[in-house]
C-alpha cells in the first residue's frame, strides 16, 4: 500500500500542498480529482521524487520514499505516466518500451515476454514498433506512455491526466484499458479533470482544492453527493 | 591542378575534417544533453596530446600503450571536470554553468603553462605513421590514412554505443527529456557523466591525432581546434552526432580546398571558418541536421 502523510510542498515560494494525506490500497484504483492548479500533479510529482516536500512522508509498505531520487522511486516499484505523455519522440516505439524496463535486472527473455504482453494489450504499438514515437497519434502516444510505465512492472502505477488532449472516444479507450489492467491486479493512482470518467472506474476518490483535500470517499458514494455533482460532474 | 594533386588535397581535407569531427562530437553530446557549450573542450584536446607525449618521453611506454592510455585518462579527467565544475551547477541559472566552463578552460590552459611549460614540444610520430605511401600516383604520408581510419573506427564505435546499447538509448532519451528519463529508472547523473567521459576520450584521440598531423604541442594548442570543431558542430546542427561528423568533414575539406584552389587566400583560412559560422547563425542557426523547432512558450 502507498500512503501519503501530511504532505507539504512549496513550489517556487508558493505553498502548493497544505498537508495532504491519502492511501492507495493494493489492487484498487484511487482517483485524485480537482480543478487546474489544485495540486494534483504536484502530489504525484512529489511521490515520484521529482519534487521535494518540506514536510510529511510518503510510504510504500511502511518504508519511507522521502529523499529518494526519481530513478530510485521507480526501482522501488512506483511508475508514473507524466502529464502530456512525454514519450521520447526521437526513439522508436520499441525503444520507448525497452527504456521503461531500463532498471530491471530480469533476463532478456523475461522482458521479451512482458513486451509481448504490452503488445497484446495495445496491438497498435506492435504494428508500429519500428516507427519513431513522434509519428504516433495522441491516443497512440498515450498507450505508449502507459505501456512504457508498465514495462517497469510497477507495484503502483501513477497516471497524470490520461484523457488530456484526447478525443472523447479515445479517452474512453484509455479508461477501458485502465479498468482491464486493474482487473488483472494493477494498483493505480489516477489524476483526472474528467471527474465523471475517473469516478466510473475508481474504487475511492479524493477531491483536492487549492492544496487541501476537501472531500474523500468511495467513488460511487462521492458521485451521489450534491456538492460533487455540482462542482465536478456538471449536474445542476 | 592534376588529378593526383587533387586527391592529395582531398585526403588532406578528409583527415583534417576527421579531427574536427572527433572533437565536435564532444561539444555536440554535451550540448544535446545539458544545453551547455563546454568551452573547456578544446583544452581537453591539449591535455590528451600531452598525456600521450609524456607517456612516451617520460615513462618510456611504447606509443601503442601510451596513446590508448592517454585517451582513457583524459576520459577520467572529463569525469572529474563534470563532477566538480558542472554537476553542482545543474539546478542554477545556465549562465553560471557557462561561466564555470570558461573558468575550467582558463584553468586547464594555465595549469598547462605552469606544469608543461610554455615552450612548444616536438611530438614524435611513430615511424609507421611517418612513411611515404604512393596511392594511385599520389604521394601520401602514412599518417593521413591512419588518421582517417582511426577516426572512422572511433565513429563506428560511437555509433554502436549510441544506437545499439542500453546506455546509448538512455543518452538519446536524456537529450530529449531529462526528467522523464529519470522516471524510467535511469540514473541520469551516471549517464551524463558517461557522456562527458566519452566526449573527452574522443577529444583526446583527436588531440593525439592532431599532434601526429601537426607534430608540435603547446598548452594553447587546443584553442583553435576547439573553436573550429565548435563551428563544425554548429554547422552540422549542434546536438546531433551525425551532424557533428558531417560538419567536421565539410569544414576540413572546405578549408583545405580553399587554400588549394586559391593559394593567395591561404591567410584567410581561419577567417573563412568564422565567416561560415556567422552566415550560419544568420541564415540557418539550427545547422544542416538540426530541425527548426518552434519556440516553446
Amino acid at each position: 500500500m502507498l500512503e501519503v502523510r501530511d504532505l507539504h510542498v512549496y513550489y517556487g515560494g508558493i505553498h502548493a500542498l497544505h498537508g495532504i494525506s491519502l492511501r492507495v490500497p493494493d489492487g484498487q484504483i484511487v482517483a485524485l480529482l480537482g480543478a487546474n492548479g489544485a495540486g494534483k500533479s504536484t502530489t504525484l510529482r512529489t511521490i515520484a521524487g521529482i519534487v521535494k516536500p518540506s514536510e510529511g512522508d510518503v510510504l510504500l509498505d511502511g518504508e519511507s520514499l522521502i529523499g529518494l531520487r526519481s530513478f530510485e522511486v521507480v526501482r522501488r516499484g512506483i511508475a508514473m505516466v507524466p502529464e502530456g505523455r512525454r514519450v521520447f519522440t526521437n526513439l522508436t516505439v520499441l525503444e520507448n518500451l525497452r527504456l521503461g524496463a531500463y532498471a530491471r535486472r530480469d533476463s532478456n527473455q523475461v522482458i521479451q515476454r512482458d513486451l509481448q504482453e504490452i503488445f497484446n494489450l495495445f496491438p497498435r504499438l506492435e504494428e508500429r514498433k519500428k516507427q519513431s514515437a513522434g509519428t504516433l497519434s495522441g491516443g497512440e502516444q498515450q498507450m505508449l506512455a502507459l505501456g512504457r510505465a508498465l514495462m517497469s512492472k510497477p507495484r503502483i502505477l501513477m497516471i497524470d491526466e490520461p484523457s488530456l488532449g484526447l478525443a472523447p472516444v479515445l479517452a474512453q479507450d484509455v479508461f477501458e484499458k485502465l479498468k482491464e489492467l486493474n482487473q488483472a491486479g494493477q494498483t493505480i493512482l489516477l489524476i483526472e479533470q474528467n471527474a465523471r470518467a475517473a469516478m466510473s472506474i475508481a474504487n475511492y476518490a479524493y477531491i483536492l482544492e487549492t492544496g487541501n483535500i476537501v472531500l474523500e470517499g468511495p467513488a460511487a458514494e462521492l458521485a451521489q453527493q450534491d456538492e460533487v455533482r455540482k462542482s465536478y460532474l456538471g449536474v445542476h | 591542378m592534376t588529378l593526383s594533386l587533387f586527391f592529395q588535397h582531398l585526403a588532406n581535407g578528409i583527415s583534417l575534417g576527421s579531427l574536427y569531427a572527433l572533437i565536435a562530437i564532444g561539444y555536440t553530446m554535451v550540448y544535446g544533453i545539458l544545453r551547455l557549450i563546454n568551452f573547456a573542450h578544446g583544452d581537453i584536446v591539449m591535455l590528451g596530446s600531452y598525456i600521450a607525449f609524456y607517456g612516451v618521453v617520460m615513462f618510456f611506454l611504447p606509443w601503442w600503450v601510451s596513446f590508448p592510455l592517454a585517451i582513457l585518462l583524459t576520459g577520467v579527467v572529463g569525469i572529474i571536470i563534470e563532477r566538480t565544475a558542472y554537476k553542482p551547477l545543474r539546478e542554477v541559472p545556465r549562465i553560471n554553468l557557462f561561466t564555470s566552463a570558461v573558468a575550467v578552460s582558463f584553468l586547464l590552459e594555465n595549469l598547462g603553462l605552469v606544469i608543461f611549460g610554455a615552450r612548444p614540444k616536438g611530438f614524435h610520430r611513430p615511424p609507421v605513421m611517418d612513411t611515404v605511401l604512393y596511392i594511385g600516383g599520389a604521394a601520401v604520408v602514412s599518417y593521413t590514412p591512419i588518421i582517417i581510419l582511426t577516426a572512422l573506427v572511433l565513429f563506428g564505435g560511437l555509433m554502436f554505443v549510441v544506437h545499439r546499447t542500453k546506455v546509448g538509448m538512455a543518452m538519446r532519451a536524456l537529450s530529449k527529456d531529462i526528467e522523464t528519463t529519470g522516471l524510467m529508472g535511469v540514473n541520469t547523473d551516471q549517464v551524463i557523466t558517461f557522456s562527458f567521459a566519452l566526449g573527452s576520450a574522443l577529444a583526446a584521440a583527436g588531440g593525439i591525432l592532431w599532434a601526429i598531423k601537426f607534430p608540435q604541442i603547446q598548452p594553447l594548442m587546443g584553442v583553435m581546434p576547439g573553436l573550429k570543431a565548435f563551428i563544425a558542430a554548429v554547422l552540422g546542427g549542434i546536438g546531433d552526432i551525425t551532424g557533428a561528423l558531417i560538419g567536421g568533414f565539410l569544414l576540413g575539406i572546405a578549408e583545405i580546398m580553399l587554400v588549394a584552389f586559391m593559394p593567395n587566400l591561404a591567410g584567410y583560412r581561419d577567417a573563412f571558418a568564422y565567416s561560415i559560422l556567422i552566415l550560419l547563425l544568420l541564415f540557418r542557426p539550427t545547422g544542416i541536421m538540426g530541425e527548426m523547432e518552434p519556440e516553446k512558450v
